[in-house]
């Protein structure tokens, strides 16, 4: 991939259009495979919006690009906010993210199959994980968890929560 | 009024009587509480018989001797050959507990609530080892500096920012297993739970937000099965009246570095 320079930068604004900050921001929220930036987003604000989503996965790529937030939002854009694993761990260590975000198989949790949210894929989709469900006698039934991206609680029973279900912390 | 000495003498044989009477049922209760040296759990003191600690990638069995003095196991910690560096089972970071992984040669030392200690010498910790501890022999150690140090150190059941434990039994047996149950990259608050796998009477608990619970089982052996959101069942046939730490195996970040959040 050619290195943009700033002298290339500088060529860019000659012969394209400016986009004022105010509308760039409004244009800012449309980043696909944003599952894992609404988890954070949620954990961190409340907020799951697109936008608010997209403000934290913008901010870390221009970080990982040293800076450059034109090419980080071309990237996001382009190619989607999807995480690889190890990359979603490494955030979730460093932001203090620990045991709070899932990944999990949505082909493989019932509550997404038999609620018409098939499109969800079957690659990993983040979700968080809210708390134990214990019956009356004290006995763990399952976990509660919240989909941010669909803004869906629902429970998962303890055969969805297995490691071999493909259900598993990022941190 | 006038006492004759023959009320005195009453008086005396009574409050005597009274006095045997009273103690009587005190004595035949300790009497009671001792009969079993192995299994004792007395006051708040801990007499672990077995102690497994179980990583991924390793396991070790510890066969812990009777103690005379009844004081209790504070702790079971390891010496660094090398540099003499005292290493917990667990380290806590930010109040939540992790467990501290351990490779190379060290001594082991099992340490009682009086100071007085076990020393197991060059242990080689290392991967895809069974590696069984028989401690039942070790010389006693008398309390030393170097013990009164080491019981300034976090015992082995203390909490965390003396935040309360919220368990769910209330424990009456003797054949009480404590443990704690974490995960290998990170602790795992109070999402994993321990169970005792049989077909009937299954009996379950859940762990504390660091990890710690206390199961009671009712026979002298029992298949454990361990699990946590996000982690596989495991499973552990241990003794009654035994330690446990377990360390819960996590997808290896090699097989998974490829996936990638969807939609």
């Amino acid at each position: 991939m050619k290195k943009l320079t700033k002298k290339s930068l500088d060529e860019l604004a000659s012969t394209m259009s400016i986009i004022p900050k105010s509308e760039l921001n409004s244009m800012i929220g449309m980043y696909g495979s944003d599952c894992f930036w609404r988890c954070v987003s949620y954990l961190n604000t409340g907020a799951i919006t697109e936008s608010a989503a997209a403000s934290y996965a913008l901010d870390y790529w221009t970080s990982q690009m040293g800076g450059a937030s034109i090419s980080a939002d071309y990237m996001l854009s382009t190619y989607g906010a999807g995480m690889s694993y190890s990359d979603a761990r490494s955030y979730a260590q460093t932001h203090g993210l620990q045991r709070q975000i899932i990944f999990v198989d949505p082909s493989k949790i019932s509550y997404y199959q038999s609620n018409g949210y098939s499109s969800v894929g079957s690659a990993g989709h983040a979700i968080v994980v809210s708390s134990a469900i214990r019956n009356s006698n004290g006995d763990t039934t399952g976990y509660n968890v919240y989909d941010p991206q669909n803004n869906l609680s629902f429970t998962i029973g303890l055969s969805e929560s297995g490691q071999n279900n493909g259900t598993h912390w990022v941190y | 009024m006038k006492i004759s000495f023959f009320n005195i003498r009453t008086i005396i044989t009574t409050w005597f009587f009274v006095i045997v009477l009273y103690c009587l049922p005190l004595h035949a209760s300790i009497s009671v509480k001792y009969s079993d040296e192995k299994s004792i759990n007395c006051n708040d003191k801990w007499h672990p018989t077995t102690f497994y600690v179980v990583y991924p990638d390793m396991s070790l069995t510890f066969n812990l001797p009777y103690e005379r003095d009844l004081s209790g196991v504070a702790n079971l910690f390891f010496k660094d050959k090398i540099t003499g560096t005292i290493h917990l089972l667990d380290t806590i970071k930010n109040n939540e507990r992790y467990h501290n992984k351990l490779l190379g040669t060290y001594d082991a030392i099992l340490l009682y609530n009086n100071g007085k200690y076990l020393e197991y010498k060059n242990v080689v910790l290392k991967k895809d080892e069974d590696i069984k501890i028989d401690m039942e022999n070790l010389k006693t150690q008398p309390r030393c500096s170097n013990s009164e140090y080491w019981l300034s150190l976090r015992s082995f059941t203390d909490g965390v920012e003396n935040k309360e434990r919220i368990l769910k039994n209330n424990l009456d047996s003797k054949k009480t297993i404590r443990g704690y149950i974490l995960i290998e990259d990170g602790f795992a608050a109070d999402f994993p739970f321990v169970r005792i796998k049989r077909d009937k009477d299954k009996r379950e608990t859940n762990c504390s937000f660091d990890g710690y619970f206390e199961i009671d089982i009712d026979e002298p052996a029992a298949t454990l099965e361990f699990f946590c959101i996000g982690h596989n069942f495991e499973q552990l046939t241990v003794k009654e009246n035994s330690g446990i730490f377990y360390v819960l195996d996590s997808p290896d970040p090699e097989e998974t570095k490829n996936v990638t959040t969807g939609r």
